[in-house]
């Protein structure tokens, strides 16, 4: 599994220092924001539960409107919490594309930034296809 | 209530074993739910998709906190996979979904075999030196350096994985870890943690839209997602400590129970 880099039949270089270091910092920023997107939705989820129980509330079997649910939440019933956990997580890849777009546009990496856009163009163009 | 738990239980080890393999589990949460629990299959594959990222962002979070992800690597790959995720709804409904669940049991068959047994062609190397990289082992603590090789075909099987995971309600994950670390020349826990990283996005792209077709149910989903995350936590960890070897013939086992699952529902027709 290891590659020496004095390998003669592959001579790749891998680049350390710098490009590494940003890679390191970059992944640092991905990290930190799968951790806030999971902790989000799991917060929101286990309050809903518990709001539930509580309350003797049911567990809805589809999800409404945005307008619904946030005025769920707002009413502090259950369903509004769970729906939102649930579209939270949703979000987290989705706001994780944008974060990558907006951080290598700010480091000048032109080159991911074009990349990590493509991707999200994607993800756009998948939610506005409304036919299916 | 009762069922709830089971779900939720289930969910565990499903979260478990999909993170330890880079896959998201649908390939298992799909069958169980609908098969053995009796949902209707647009809820199950609701749940399954939301399921894989639940796995991709808790045992994400662990990998790339690790180190053992290429983040670089897989935004590359991810233009391909969305890319197929969209067009795997539109392929949906063009093609007999019976031929392609017949054709995708053929090619697990094929892929867990060359995983378990390896592979005899000398595979071409179009270098991309620019995307070596590094990671240390959880197991050995040594640090493996590697170089990626044969993109083109990279892309086109993340394609295949993004259509797949559209069309299935899976993560595709199953296409990505073999094609990364057969052709593309990846390590396996690389291999993992960044195919691991990749489903996110990709089961994202169809969620979208499957919540736009009501296939979100939060009665079976709430259970599925905090199951799975909680057993993607345990999961990211574990593997680190199994032998890549082993994990390979794991992932080699659960293809073929995969495809098996998929020949069978390519024969009934449902």
């Amino acid at each position: 599994m290891t590659n020496p880099s004095n390998n003669k039949e592959e001579t790749f270089s891998y680049q350390q220092n710098d490009s590494s270091v940003e890679q390191k910092n970059f992944d640092e920023v991905l990290h930190k924001l799968l951790i806030i997107g999971l902790a989000l939705s799991v917060i929101l989820m286990v309050f809903g539960l518990i709001l539930a129980l509580v309350k003797h509330e049911p567990v809805p079997s589809t999800i409404p409107s945005l307008k619904v649910i946030f005025s769920q939440v707002l009413s502090l019933q259950a369903s509004g919490f769970l729906v939102l956990g649930i579209l939270t997580l949703i979000a987290t890849p989705i706001l994780r594309v944008i974060s990558s777009v907006i951080a290598f546009l700010l480091e000048k990496d032109w080159r991911f930034a074009g990349i990590t856009f493509v991707v999200l163009l994607t993800v756009i163009a998948s939610i506005l296809t409304g036919s299916h | 209530m009762a069922s709830s738990l089971l779900i939720f239980g289930i969910s565990i080890a499903i979260g478990v074993l999909g993170s330890m393999l880079g896959i998201g589990g649908g390939v298992f949460l799909i069958p169980m739910l609908s098969g053995v629990v009796g949902l209707p299959i647009k809820t199950a594959i609701g749940a399954s998709i939301i399921s894989v990222i639940a796995t991709s962002t808790a045992a994400g979070a662990v990998y790339i906190g690790k180190g053992i992800t290429h983040s670089r690597l897989a935004m590359i790959l991810e233009i391909a996979t969305t890319l197929g995720a969209l067009a795997g709804g539109i392929t949906a409904v063009l093609i007999n979904p019976n031929i392609l669940e017949g054709v995708f049991a053929l090619v697990l068959l094929y892929v867990a075999y060359t995983m378990a047994f390896g592979f005899k062609k000398k595979l071409k190397t179009d270098k991309a030196s620019f995307l070596a990289n590094s990671y240390v082992d959880p197991m050995t603590g040594e640090t493996v350096d590697y170089g990626v090789r044969n993109i083109s075909a990279g892309m086109a099987a993340s394609f295949v994985a993004g259509n797949v995971s559209g069309l299935l309600g899976i993560g595709g994950g199953v296409i990505k870890v073999p094609v990364m670390n057969l052709i593309m020349g990846i390590p396996l826990r690389a291999a993992i943690a960044t195919s691991n990283f990749m489903i996110g996005i990709t089961a994202a792209t169809s969620a979208v839209i499957y919540y736009r077709h009501g296939y979100i149910d939060p009665v079976i989903v709430i259970p599925t997602a905090l199951g799975v995350l909680i057993g993607a936590q345990v999961g990211s960890r574990l593997g680190g400590k199994v032998h890549s070897e082993n994990l390979k013939k794991i992932f080699s086992v659960v293809m073929v129970i995969f495809s098996v699952i998929m020949a069978v529902k390519a024969f009934n027709g449902s």
